[in-house]
């Protein structure tokens, strides 16, 4: 075997271990993404609401208060900051807008089937603009069907996507090699971004109360749950206190 | 009335502040973790296991215990055992419960039998319970049990007390009346139970004092202070106890007025009970928030809280929340969760099959699919409360074709087990049979599965009528027919 074969196979093996590291890698980012999103939603849709609600009453309270020293700047100050921070929870909690609807359960299938279009057609496998511009698009296509869980999608475009022509070798070895090499190259940069992107998710606020729901789940405790309870008790408490401040303004 | 509000002096771990700390998440993550912190388990078992292997008969008796407490009869029963054969009378009367929890009739009654033999006080008072017994040998038994109770009493123990007092309260008068009970020993010993923070002996007391015949201002504040405590002392019922009197002016089930009504104190107490009780409470509460009859209305609480008690497993509160979310009247529409729900109460609510069924026949909000329908008319004929109900709608289904084709000897097998239903149950004497009489009257007047009989289906509507059945009344009415006179 001549040098540059044994240098081509040599590259050829790492190209086909790293373009498995990157899928793999691809597909925990999604994942991530969609089991965050899933969780974010219950989430607001229990304790974020409670919450809300909990801010909308005591806005009501701080201004009724107000209402009742009506020279107090401090107390008007405090209203307007109240009033503001449950305006904020509402809109984040999602109590203001039509709520998106819940985000699809990932299945193993489904997995599957985005492993094999990913690793099919990813743009980074492209060597022209233009392939790359269509591998593009319909990798775009392709994460849209797997956010939404929609394995039959997934399959249909990679029937469309059809044959690659960029699989057919056939090529001298020193443009086979400089292609590999290209290759090798775009690869580590595409597993570098999506590295940095789990770890960005992964920083993130929501993914560590995540973590920690799921841990405490794990031993058997409800955390979500405890906690939707006591705010429910704050709810109600603040209700009778803002009940309690209009029958003062009443009778005063 | 803030001197009224003692129940809510604990902390609270989540704090509302008009301070904006941080988003939703973050003020959801930090409440949790502090939460989190300082989880301590202990193993119940090895405190026992180590010296009911070298065979204490206490601690063999004390294992058994918390094996049936974690609903492992196996184990339980082994271990009960061994402490019932070295003589435990405790253990043999435990064993009894265990074995009679079995099905095991004959282990049941020989253990008890032993451990009566043994002077075992709460087995006495089974026996005489639950045993045909010659009066004088009744007597007898209960003099020992009376005695064994006394001496327990004695020692301090206010579990014993309790029950002591309770075996005195209980026979002092009534039907039950013997010569050795007497109610003011009874409320002797329920004092020095509750004294000694007994939580249930502060809500029996408290119950007790209220239910009094001449109840003046001294003795409800005293009934209300027993409750405050029990509730302090984590006991659910006391907490509803003090919330229905705080709600309602009284206890729940009983007439006039004993103390002035207050939602906002209410609210608190049942909370409280939530936290120790059951989904039987925060189904109350959510309830009473969707109600808005006693409460100002609050739909997101009601919605969290009957959400709390389904998610506990609550068959009623599943098929409430089902109902709410189908029609939209209170809780937002939401199909989905409302079909969700009815399925998940389905698994031991006749209705909620029953509704399952009727939401696919109609279609109206869900897309319509028979054949789904007569899946759920199917489950709701095993339930003895919807049978009658579901087998004449599965009877009409297959007669009337809308499941595509007409087959008359399925309608008819349906049809026929109406009629056998309805039959047996007129036939069983019930106090109120007027809907099974009304069922029938229907089918004797079309003729459906019987020979038609206009004289047999009016007497039925007219058996129905005089119990009150609206659509027999209306179906008289629409015939012409004056019952009232008849």
């Amino acid at each position: 075997m001549l040098p540059e074969e044994q240098e081509l196979t040599r590259l050829e093996s790492e190209l086909t271990t790293l373009e498995d590291q990157v899928v793999s890698a691809e597909e925990t980012l999604e994942t991530l993404k969609v089991e965050t999103a899933q969780f974010q939603y219950h989430y607001y849709q229990t304790v974020g609401r409670l919450f809300a609600e909990l801010d909308r009453l005591v806005a009501k309270i701080t201004r009724a208060a107000a209402g009742l020293e009506p020279d107090n700047t401090e107390a008007q100050a405090q209203a307007e900051a109240a009033e503001q921070q449950a305006k904020k929870s509402a809109e984040e909690a999602g109590l203001s807008e039509k709520q998106p609807p819940p985000p699809p359960e990932i299945t193993p299938e489904i997995k599957q089937a985005f492993r094999q279009a990913a690793k099919l057609m990813h743009p980074d496998r492209a060597t022209t603009d233009a392939e790359r511009k269509r591998r593009n698009a319909i990798m775009a296509k392709v994460n849209v069907a797997y956010e939404k869980g929609d394995k039959a999608a997934i399959e249909k475009l990679i029937i469309e996507f059809g044959h690659d022509p960029e699989a057919i070798t056939g090529e001298d070895i020193s443009a086979r090699l400089v292609k590999s090499i290209r290759r090798i190259a775009q690869l580590r940069r595409r597993l570098n971004e999506a590295q940095q992107e789990i770890a960005a998710q992964t920083a993130h606020e929501l993914y560590e109360l995540k973590l920690t729901v799921t841990e405490a789940e794990a031993m058997g405790g409800n955390p979500l749950g405890d906690l939707e309870r006591q705010l429910m008790q704050q709810i109600s408490e603040k209700q009778i206190e803002l009940e309690m401040i209009m029958q003062q303004r009443v009778s005063g | 009335m803030a001197d009224q509000l003692p129940l809510i002096t604990e902390s609270r771990a989540v704090n509302a502040t008009t301070k904006p700390i941080s988003s939703l998440i973050g003020r959801g993550l930090s409440a949790i973790q502090n939460k989190e912190t300082g989880i301590a388990m202990n193993d119940p078992y090895s405190r026992y296991r180590q010296a009911a292997e070298q065979g204490d008969r206490k601690a063999q008796w004390q294992l058994g215990v918390v094996y049936w407490d974690e609903n492992d009869f196996e184990q339980a029963k082994y271990w009960l055992h061994k402490a019932a054969l070295q003589g435990l009378p405790e253990a043999q009367y435990d064993l009894s419960r265990v074995l009679y929890g079995m099905d095991d009739e004959e282990g049941y009654g020989s253990w008890l039998e032993m451990a009566v033999e043994n002077g075992y006080g709460p087995a006495i008072c089974d026996y005489v319970e639950w045993f045909e017994l010659e009066d004088e040998w009744r007597i007898e038994l209960f003099e020992k049990a009376f005695a064994w109770y006394a001496e327990q009493a004695e020692q301090g123990n206010p579990e014993m007390q309790f029950d002591y007092a309770r075996l005195h309260l209980e026979h002092a008068k009534g039907p039950n009346k013997i010569w050795i009970a007497n109610s003011s020993e009874g409320y002797y010993w329920l004092r020095k139970a509750a004294e000694q923070d007994f939580p249930k002996a502060c809500l029996r007391l408290g119950l007790e004092l209220l239910r009094k015949v001449t109840v003046n201002e001294d003795t409800i504040q005293e009934a209300i202070q027993w409750l405050k405590q029990g509730a302090k002392l984590g006991d659910p019922y006391s907490c509803n106890t003090l919330g229905d009197l705080n709600l309602l002016g009284n206890i729940k089930g009983e007439s006039g007025r004993i103390v002035k009504p207050n939602w906002q104190i209410a609210v608190f107490c049942y909370e409280r009970g939530i936290k120790y009780g059951t989904s039987w409470d925060s189904y109350n509460l959510g309830r009473l928030y969707l109600i808005g009859k006693y409460l100002p209305q609050n739909i997101i609480l009601a919605e969290q809280w009957l959400l709390h008690a389904a998610k506990a497993g609550n068959r009623s509160a599943q098929f409430l929340l089902g109902e709410e979310y189908i029609t939209g009247e209170r809780l937002k529409q939401n199909v989905d969760a409302g079909i969700h729900w009815l399925i998940e109460a389905s698994q031991s609510t006749p209705k909620a099959a029953l509704r399952l069924g009727e939401i696919y026949r109609r279609g109206e909000i869900v897309p319509k699919d028979v054949g789904k329908a007569v899946e759920w008319f199917t489950k709701a004929t095993q339930f003895i409360s919807s049978a009658l109900k579901a087998k004449k709608t599965l009877g009409a289904m297959y007669a009337s074709g809308e499941l595509g084709a007409i087959d008359i000897n399925i309608s008819s097998k349906w049809y026929s087990e109406v009629v056998e239903i309805c039959n047996k149950k007129l036939n069983e004497g019930l106090p109120n049979p007027s809907e099974y009489a009304y069922e029938l009257a229907e089918l004797y007047e079309n003729g459906t599965e019987v020979r038609k009989d206009k004289e047999r289906a009016t007497n039925l509507y007219m058996q129905a009528a005089n119990l009150k059945h609206s659509k027999a009344i209306k179906r008289l009415e629409e015939l012409g027919i004056n019952w009232k006179n008849s």
